[in-house]
């Protein structure tokens, strides 16, 4: 017997032995890739060092997949994230999971780094984890760590912080939300109503009154209805459309997912239903546009007709469905024009048809013009010329010298060469030079081109407009180089300051003059009296009188200031007596500033001036 | 002994054997599920997940155990605690997900979309997130068949950001969807994370909006690549210039160290200006504000960039550089020349900053302006500032006038009263009443009363009706009060206007009474209650005015007898007037009825009246050479003379 109890003894301890060894290899034992306490797989899925890309293995199942020893003391910067989202995430929850708040600051701190060296969303995605958790305990720490960061991470770590504060304790976190300015605090009551859909309708708005957006609460719940699928759009709207607040955008908006989610269940007949129940019309109106925009993509004509038998929509809704109805098809829109009598929706039509066909294939529809009624052969201004593509530019320019009519012809010419020489003024020019007969259709368009150049060429528009003859143009009597210059000086006076040495001398007072008018509009006063002094003596006198006119129109008391620096006696009396003349007619200066005035009056001009009769 | 002894050594090691052999079976029978050796512990949030799970099973073959356990935590995830702690679950979300094989997680993302499972929309959302951002590295194509199938809360569409006042977040989504990405952009992040190509590959059939998705979730994927080799990689979605767009957010970071070498490498690339782009870029500058100080603002206006994107990067700098030193920030912006900024940015510079300094010290704001040397920016900044002010504060300025400069009181006066309105607009309409300022009364009665209108339609008609007769600015009121009126109770406007006494006549012309104007603002949407509101029109000038508009309105609609018949029944003298006023409607709408109609008209004069503007003007192209000499043929010499003239 005892020898049998001492082999049973044997072999128990060996079991033991056993036993106890496998437990302590298990313990001891070192697996691969541990790293800072993180334990990696030894599947292909998940090569998890930094973000680099990884290759996907085809022998990968999903049964085995990264899971980590967490390491509560790890930094985030020290830690080896999956590349993969799905892994990565799991990691990050594990190691935040053992952090206490302070640690989680200190993570938090470190992952604004730019030493932290992960690409934006995955920065991003370990902030908001980190706020999730920090939120739970401490919320006002994670709001302080929110609201100290750029747009739009800023909002989105606030609003998971609200969300997890709303959880926690509503009332504190609608106390808090209160001291955030009104459009934020709309943000927040989202944010709240967003994580708190265990609370009733009532419930909801009380929210929403406590943090001043009483609409909000019934915005959001029908935001809630409609953002996604609509099983029954007829039954959802019958449930809001009673409730939608007249003029609240964001209401309407969710009543417009429905009723668009209707049509393209039941067609156009469920609109007449949804317009005959809704009251106010100004949201009737603005349903019916969203129908009308979506339905059109799909059901033109359809649509066209429904829009046309209303009689109490406003015609730009009409406009808008026939406007896009042309942009898909022009010649539908041109074929059902045809068949209505004349009215303002059919020549709608017929222009905006006309217009997509030049915007489609503006070539042939100039070598078409002819073809179409007169009324709408304008509409290449607006559609074909400027769908031109640079190497068709010779060819429309050929095309518009055959038209008949001169004044189309001139129209269309301008509209080519304004765009045309934006794209190559030299080759604008050159066709240009070539209508040698063509007067004065040549000239018009080379003042065209200098204008349609001016912004991005000033000195090229100047040479231009220097080398046209003098005309009166709508009955002023500004020279060509006058009139640019006045133009160049309204986008950058230094440019035009430059300019004015190349300026003729005959037309030299007036192109200083239009330079000074603009340098006295900026406020630039200084260079006014620069650019006097290099004018000569006579051009100096009707300089300084103009300059005096234009600046008491804008400053009189800063004029009467600056009125000693008025070069010489003789300007000095010239400018006076012009400005005491004009305010017996338009009143800028007192009795007692007209005679201080006049104490710069040269006896000459004192004659003049008690010699002058008042209208 | 020896014997003895190696019998012993021999059952110790059998015993040994047994011992490891005994453990290892047991172990392998409990842990075939999440568990390791507690099959019962559920809560993951206090165990540290110390092995892989499932690394026993193999694809597909799953214990009753394992299958029990899956589907106990799947009845786990209707746990209400879940609703309550964001962090729990996401944890228990990724963990429960984690032992799915990858057959239960296509399962399980089916499942999601059935209402009968009982989950949270959020529990729902956030598990079908981390169910395809599992699935698709094993099945990608599944996963995005399911995430074109499925609706995605998160809408794709951007919202417009055409109306975000300058210098605010051009936010596009909802603040809970930030950084939510769509289903699409997760399963193209995580498949272009280790095959680019095909993910390029299936994106390149999708519908616009999915592809512009599937881009944002390639170039997040593709990060840490250029953005000549991301242009390349995705060359074949033909979206290039989306390509800048996503590329460019990955640069919305805090921190940055090189923001002068970021905002000159991206200003060289952008092309599509949109607000967020603009935003991204103008946090660089403040970034590099933040570390170079004001003299960044030359720097970004000698950018060779679009005028746009400099302007909002610069206006974020000044308002930042006001808080630290309002005077400087002044000195830098009265030197940006007006014509290095964009129409679009619609800000002056030195009236931002004027603005931003009376926001926080106005008085302080006030004396910083006066060391302006040019005298007009100077008086427009004094402006500036006191319009801000009053905006601010506007009680406090309205009691505290004398604090104001005497020649700033009229416009700090007319601010704080438009801001009144906004909140209480009988209050705002009793202060204009006071306000003596005849420049600024027309502007302010047509704000207070669009307000007052708006809020309360019928608090503002009684209160500006009861005016007394002695009030000279009633008229003006009235006038404001119908127009605005017209649009929302037209008949109540009409009947208002049709009782307002005429204007007195001016250099002897008459005068028009204000229901021609209502009338007019009628007749764009209700025609039928225009035309039968017309009789009551006052006789005269009045009724000539609303009877045009209305014809012209009919002719539009195509009812050209309609309107011919009521100038005809207007007084002979009239006629003239009308028909010249119609003639250009006339001619666009339908010009062969104008030329078959014109015989009928009843007198020369009027025929020729009706021809001569017909023939002139924007109304002429309307017609063929044949038609214009028909018209032509109308005209007495006296018109003949004027057209040849012309």
């Amino acid at each position: 017997m005892p020898k049998f109890s001492f082999k049973l003894l044997s072999l128990l301890l060996g079991v033991f032995l056993g036993v106890g060894t496998f437990f302590l290899f298990l313990s001891l034992w070192p697996n691969e890739g541990v790293e800072n306490g993180i334990r990696h797989t030894n599947t292909t899925t998940a090569s998890s060092v930094s973000t680099e890309q990884i290759t996907r293995s085809d022998d990968v199942q999903s049964d085995s997949h990264p899971v980590y020893v967490v390491d509560s003391s790890t930094r985030i910067n020290e830690l080896v994230l999956p590349a993969e989202t799905f892994a990565r995430k799991l990691t990050v929850a594990n190691w935040i999971s053992t952090l206490t708040d302070e640690q989680i600051l200190e993570n938090l701190d470190y992952s604004i780094q730019s030493t932290w060296n992960v690409s934006l969303h995955i920065r991003k995605e370990v902030q908001s984890s980190l706020i999730k958790m920090l939120s739970l305990n401490s919320p006002n720490k994670a709001l302080t760590f929110a609201l100290a960061r750029n747009e739009p991470q800023r909002t989105a770590l606030i609003s998971i912080v609200f969300q997890q504060w709303s959880q926690n304790d509503i009332d504190e976190a609608i106390e808090r939300a209160k001291e955030f300015p009104e459009k934020e605090r709309t943000r927040l009551l989202h944010s709240i109503l967003h994580a708190r859909d265990d609370l009733s309708r009532e419930q909801q708005q009380e929210v929403a009154n406590e943090l001043g957006n009483e609409n909000y609460a019934l915005t959001f719940y029908l935001q809630s209805l409609t953002k996604l699928t609509i099983e029954n759009p007829k039954e959802t709207w019958y449930e809001i459309v009673d409730l939608v607040e007249p003029g609240n955008s964001q209401q309407l908006a969710a009543l417009k997912t429905v009723a668009s989610a209707w049509v393209s269940e039941k067609g156009l007949d469920a609109l007449d239903v949804m317009r005959a129940t809704i009251t106010d019309d100004s949201s009737r109106d603005s349903v019916s546009f969203h129908v009308f925009l979506e339905h059109v993509k799909t059901h033109p004509e359809a649509t066209f007709d429904y829009a046309n038998s209303l009689t109490d929509i406003p015609a730009v809704y009409l406009n808008s469905v026939v406007s896009r109805w042309a942009q898909q098809d022009y010649e539908a829109v041109l074929a059902k024009a045809e068949t209505l009598a004349p009215s303002g929706v059919k020549n709608e039509m017929l222009s905006r048809a006309y217009r997509a066909w030049g915007e489609e294939s503006p070539i042939e529809f100039l070598e078409r013009l002819d073809e179409i009624p007169a009324g709408y052969q304008e509409s290449a201004r607006w559609g074909a010329i400027p769908s031109l593509v640079e190497t068709d530019f010779p060819k429309a320019a050929e095309l518009i010298l055959q038209f008949d009519k001169e004044e189309l012809q001139s129209m269309l010419a301008e509209a080519l060469v304004q765009k045309w020489s934006r794209h190559d003024v030299e080759d604008a020019l050159d066709w240009v030079s070539r209508l040698s007969e063509r007067e004065p259709l040549r000239t018009d368009l080379r003042r065209t081109i200098a204008y349609s150049v001016l912004s991005a060429d000033p000195r090229r528009a100047f040479q231009i407009a220097q080398e046209l003859p003098e005309t009166l143009i709508d009955g002023t009597s500004l020279s060509n180089e006058a009139q640019i210059l006045h133009l160049i000086a309204g986008e950058d006076t230094k440019v035009a300051i430059e300019l004015l040495s190349s300026v003729q001398e005959s037309n030299q007072v007036q192109a200083y003059q239009v330079v000074a008018n603009q340098l006295i509009n900026l406020g630039d006063t200084h260079d006014v009296f620069t650019l006097g002094l290099q004018l000569s003596m006579e051009k100096k006198v009707a300089y300084f009188e103009s300059v005096a006119i234009h600046w008491t129109r804008k400053d009189p008391q800063a004029l009467l200031r600056e009125f000693e620096k008025f070069p010489t006696a003789t300007i000095k009396s010239k400018s006076a007596l012009a400005l005491i003349t004009r305010n017996r007619l338009i009143t800028a200066y007192s009795e007692d500033e007209i005679n201080s005035l006049k104490e710069y009056l040269q006896p000459e001009d004192e004659a003049t001036l008690n010699q002058t009769v008042l209208p | 002994m020896k014997s003895t002894f190696q019998t012993y050594l021999v059952l110790i090691i059998i015993g040994f054997v047994l011992g490891v052999g005994g453990v290892l079976i047991v172990n392998s029978v409990f842990t075939n599920g999440e568990h390791q050796l507690t099959p019962g512990d559920s809560d993951t949030s206090e165990t540290d997940i110390r092995k892989p799970v499932n690394q026993d099973t193999q694809y597909g073959e799953r214990t009753a155990q394992a299958r029990n356990n899956v589907s106990k935590l799947s009845t786990d995830l209707e746990d209400i605690s879940l609703r309550k702690d964001l962090f729990k679950r996401e944890r228990t979300l990724y963990s429960y997900v984690a032992g799915l094989s990858e057959q239960e997680t296509e399962q399980v993302l089916e499942r999601t979309t059935q209402s009968s499972w009982n989950l949270s929309l959020h529990v729902r959302e956030e598990l079908q997130i981390a169910l395809l951002e599992k699935l698709t590295l094993t099945n990608p194509e599944i996963a995005m068949n399911f995430a074109l199938a499925h609706t995605d809360p998160v809408e794709f569409e951007e919202l417009s950001t055409a109306r975000i006042p300058l210098g605010e977040y051009p936010f596009t989504r909802v603040p809970t969807q930030l950084n939510r990405p769509s289903f699409i952009q997760i399963v193209f992040r995580e498949w272009a994370l280790y095959d680019v190509e095909n993910a390029v590959v299936n994106a390149q059939d999708l519908r616009l909006e999915f592809k512009k998705a599937a881009l944002e979730g390639i170039v997040e994927a593709q990060s840490d690549q250029s953005l000549t080799k991301l242009l390349e990689l995705v060359k074949d979605l033909d979206l290039e210039e989306f390509v800048m767009g996503s590329y460019l957010k990955l640069f919305n970071t805090e921190k940055l160290e090189n923001s002068e070498t970021h905002w000159n490498e991206l200003v060289a690339l952008i092309t599509d200006l949109r607000a967020t782009h603009a935003w991204i870029l103008s946090d660089i500058a403040l970034q590099w504000y933040e570390q170079e100080g004001l003299s960044v603002i030359e720097k970004i206006q000698a950018s060779t960039t679009d005028k746009y994107l400099k302007g909002i990067a610069l206006y974020r700098v000044l308002k930042r550089a006001v808080d630290d030193s309002p005077d400087q920030a002044l000195s830098h912006a009265l030197e940006i020349p007006s014509h290095a900024l964009d129409r679009r940015n619609i800000f002056y510079p030195a009236r931002t900053v004027a603005s931003a300094w009376a926001t926080l010290d106005p008085l302080a704001a006030l004396q910083g302006v006066e060391v302006v040397e040019k005298s007009s920016q100077r008086d427009e900044l004094r402006r500036t500032v006191a319009a801000t002010w009053a905006w601010n504060e506007p009680h406090y300025v309205l009691g505290n006038l004398e604090e104001v400069p005497s020649e700033l009181v009229s416009i700090a006066t007319s601010n704080a009263i438009r801001k009144i309105a906004r909140t209480s607009p009988m209050e705002a309409a009793e202060l204009t009443l006071q306000n003596s300022d005849d420049s600024t009364r027309f502007g302010l009665q047509s704000t207070v009363v669009l307000e007052w209108v708006r809020q309360d339609a019928e608090a503002s008609i009684e209160w500006i009706l009861n005016l007394p007769d002695s009030e000279d600015s009633r008229g003006g009121w009235i006038e404001v009060l119908t127009n605005y009126l017209a649009w929302s109770h037209p008949i109540r406007a009409f009947e208002i206007a049709v009782q307002q006494p005429l204007a007195e006549e001016v250099h002897g012309k008459e005068s028009v009474g204000l229901e021609a104007q209502v009338i007019e603002s009628i007749a764009y949407d209700d025609i039928d209650t225009a035309v039968s509101l017309l009789s009551r029109v006052r006789e005269g000038l009045t009724k000539l005015k609303a009877s045009t508009v209305v014809a012209t309105t009919l002719i539009d609609n195509g009812d050209t007898n309609k309107a011919l018949n009521l100038g005809l029944q207007l007084p002979e003298s009239d006629q003239v007037p009308f028909f010249t006023s119609i003639a250009t409607s006339w001619a666009v709408v339908n010009p062969t009825s104008l030329i078959e109609s014109i015989e009928g008209l009843p007198s020369t004069e009027i025929r020729s009246a009706l021809a001569l503007a017909a023939s002139s003007g924007s109304a002429k192209g309307n017609f063929n050479e044949k038609q214009l000499d028909t018209l032509r043929h109308y005209l007495t010499e006296a018109d003949q003379t004027k057209l040849d003239s012309q």
